[in-house]
């Protein structure tokens, strides 16, 4: 059964779309702070939005493969990376 | 129709732990003394409290029979839009949030006003109070569809008695109460949700059963492409997870009512940022998984979950579920009483929010200074009214099919022009008055004739969903609608002539261009260069004096140690952090203290209530 209309191709257009969503409106949230200030003042709330995009991508991303390949275990990757994630927001950011 | 038994036992659970969620709530709110209070809480509650009630507010609503029901019916797929959030969030966190909190509006219509005029804040008024009251009766809808299953009565007949008891409770509490019964229920909902997981899991006799009963596309996270029309990846893609999505965080008054109660923006971006990747995710497979484990336990033996819903709807496939894997009646009556509570903690926040529309927007305008007391009392009894119109709501949408479709049509139609709206007015500093009144005007008579000749104007949208005679392109619809009021906004902008530089003065602070300077606008004077200091000092040091205004005298030492000005802004707070805020308040720093004690004025006190036995901090925020 091909299930590309099932999983590859709305993963696509899903992160296409959200890439530009996304990077637009950093794009715009930089030149409307000035740049090189935004960065200063701004630095680990500009690491965590990447990060942030990172791991809702991956997540669907692990769930694509997990079912393709009928592997329950990177669920456990999964969860690993929601572990890491709050660790990661409960001391970075303050 | 099937009705799931019960005894004494299961309604005294239910009925007791409503009680208590709903009773702590108003607990805290007894200290409502404005409209203010009211409707923000004071705006001093830190990020924990403001994330968790968020998410009780977004998920309560009508995700459990929602989601529930299309994971029953495809598996994973059902929370797809759940994570689109994020690609928002440059624009939510460093755009709209400090525009909001910095600017000091108070509702959306009010900073159509102020970014453009008064039309524009009359016709998003009507779209605002649409859009709330129709939440209002998707959320009575669905808490009907679950409780149907138990109580088998008529879902009107449901509809009604929550209806009177969510908006009694909110006339009574307000915002603080809904913060913090929502704070309760998000822990509780997440408990729930993540508990009838671990009891399906354990009923189906292990991960591996949950795993081998669910096919490959049952475990898919995102949905076919463009099939089938009542569940597509593009079309719910742009209807919920676009539109949805903007729509929830940009112009939902009471997700905007909830970063004004945090104590500051850094607060609310954290609170919005936790929320979305930490608690959202949970939340995910607590409202989502009882249609999971059913369609599990469904192609494992067929009937067992069918056979139980009420009228065939697979609205009510949580309540079938829980009842089915709960091995005892206490922890049956706990699941159903978590729900209940969470629609109940999200209906809340929703009157309250329309409440806060309608007096601010409405009421205010029109009468001639109303002094505190009368408008906290319109407030009062402006939310039983928009209970009972959500009444009405609840029972058109009744008349739908699934809650899902429900909402998404009910979305896709009356949040484009809004969010068409916000999105120029923040990031475009050209787009005008006249272009944002046509955006609406013209924007609904276009979104009309997509209703009335969908083959003619939805069609080249479409991405080759098959046309359904009944209900034709119910989500990708949503898509139609923004390129047809973005299309109207922009064109009626490029063809009329550039404002002058007066208007660009007067929108300072109100786009994103310019809300760098958003906290110098708050403030009314510069920042100063010493915010974030902070002291901690006995709760027996602080003297209240009578006077009316809203300050904190320090003695010299303090002023230095802070290193604060007189007009300085800054947050009192007791130290307990649990409290989560509920005892501080935000004041200006006046002049320096002649005595060595700390003086506050009679109103930061009563805002504050802060116990002389306890330890206090202040921190300099600008």
């Amino acid at each position: 059964m091909d299930l590309f209309s099932h999983s590859w191709l709305p993963f696509m257009y899903q992160y296409g779309f959200g890439i530009l969503i996304f990077g637009g409106g950093l794009f715009a949230v930089f030149k409307a702070y000035g740049g090189k200030e935004f960065w200063n003042q701004y630095k680990i709330w500009i690491q965590i939005l990447i990060w942030g995009f990172i791991y809702v991508s991956s997540i669907h991303l692990l769930m694509t493969v997990s079912a393709l390949n009928d592997y329950p275990q990177l669920y456990l990757v999964i969860l690993s990376l929601y572990i890491f994630n709050v660790f990661l927001l409960t001391r970075k950011i303050t | 129709m099937n009705t799931i038994a019960t005894s004494e036992l299961f309604w005294v659970i239910l009925a007791g732990y409503v009680f208590f969620v709903l009773g702590a709530g108003l607990f805290f709110a007894r200290n409502n003394q404005s409209t203010e209070d009211f409707f923000f809480g004071g705006r001093r509650f830190s990020w924990w409290l403001i994330g968790m009630s968020m998410l009780a507010t977004g998920v309560g609503s009508h995700s459990f029979a929602k989601y529930a029901s299309k994971g029953f019916e495809y598996g994973f797929s059902s929370t797809m839009t759940y994570m689109n959030d994020w690609f928002f969030m440059p624009l939510l966190l460093f755009g709209w949030i400090p525009i909001i909190y910095y600017m000091q509006v108070n509702s959306i219509p009010e900073y159509f006003e102020r970014r453009f005029n008064s039309t524009v804040r009359n016709l998003s008024t009507i779209t605002m109070l649409l859009y709330l009251i129709g939440y209002i009766g998707i959320g009575l809808l669905a808490l009907g569809s679950l409780l149907q299953p138990i109580l088998g009565w008529e879902i009107n007949t449901i509809i009604i008695v929550v209806a009177i008891i969510s908006g009694t409770y909110v006339s009574l509490g307000g915002q603080t109460a809904i913060i913090f019964t929502d704070f309760l229920q998000g822990v509780i909902l997440l408990f729930a949700g993540l508990l009838i997981f671990g009891l399906g899991i354990a009923y189906l006799g292990g991960f591996d059963f949950f795993w081998s009963n669910l096919s490959a596309t049952n475990k898919l996270p995102l949905a076919d492409f463009n099939s089938p029309p009542d569940f597509n990846f593009v079309g719910i893609f742009w209807q919920d997870g676009v539109v949805g999505s903007v729509g929830f965080a940009f112009m939902n008054q009471a997700v905007i009512m909830r970063f004004l109660a945090s104590r500051s923006v850094i607060h609310a971006r954290r609170a919005t940022m936790m929320n979305v990747l930490v608690f959202l995710p949970i939340g995910t497979v607590a409202v989502s998984n009882s249609g999971w484990l059913a369609r599990a336990m469904e192609n494992m033996t067929p009937g067992v979950i069918t056979d139980l819903l009420p009228n065939g709807s697979a609205n009510g496939v949580f309540t079938v579920v829980a009842s089915l894997v709960a091995n005892s009646e206490a922890i049956f009556a706990f699941l159903v009483a978590a729900v209940v509570a969470a629609l109940m903690s999200s209906l809340d926040s929703q009157i309250n929010a329309s409440a806060a529309v309608a007096v601010n927007d409405v009421y205010t305008p029109l009468s001639k200074n109303p002094s505190e007391k009368t408008r906290l009392r319109v407030s009062m009894f402006t939310s039983l009214l928009v209970t009972f119109v959500g009444i009405q709501a609840a029972f058109l949408f009744a008349q739908y099919g699934t809650i899902y479709e429900a909402h998404g049509a009910f979305h896709s139609v009356v949040t484009p022009p809004m969010v068409t709206v916000i999105f120029l007015g923040i990031f475009w500093q050209r787009f005008s008055s006249r272009a944002a009144v046509l955006t609406f005007v013209l924007g609904a008579a276009f979104i009309f004739l997509g209703i009335e000749y969908p083959q003619i104007f939805v069609q080249p949208f479409s991405h080759g969903i098959e046309y359904v005679e009944a209900k034709p392109w119910s989500y990708i619809r949503a898509l139609y609608n923004v390129v047809a009021c973005t299309s109207i906004g922009i064109i009626v902008t490029l063809l009329t002539s550039k404002p002058n530089q007066s208007h660009y003065e007067q929108i300072k602070g109100l786009t994103l261009w310019t809300i760098k300077g958003g906290p110098t606008f708050f403030k009314g004077s510069e920042v100063n260069e010493n915010a974030g200091s902070k002291i901690t000092f006995a709760g027996d040091m602080i003297k209240v004096v009578d006077d009316s205004y809203n300050k904190i005298y320090l003695p010299a030492d303090l002023m230095k140690d802070l290193g604060a000005k007189e007009g300085d802004f800054a947050y009192i707070s007791d130290t307990r952090w649990y409290l989560g805020g509920i005892k501080s308040t935000h004041a200006y720093i006046g002049k320096m203290s002649s005595s060595n004690k700390i003086e506050i004025s009679k109103n930061v006190q009563n805002h504050g209530q802060f116990d002389p036995s306890k330890k206090l901090f202040i921190e300099l925020e600008l």
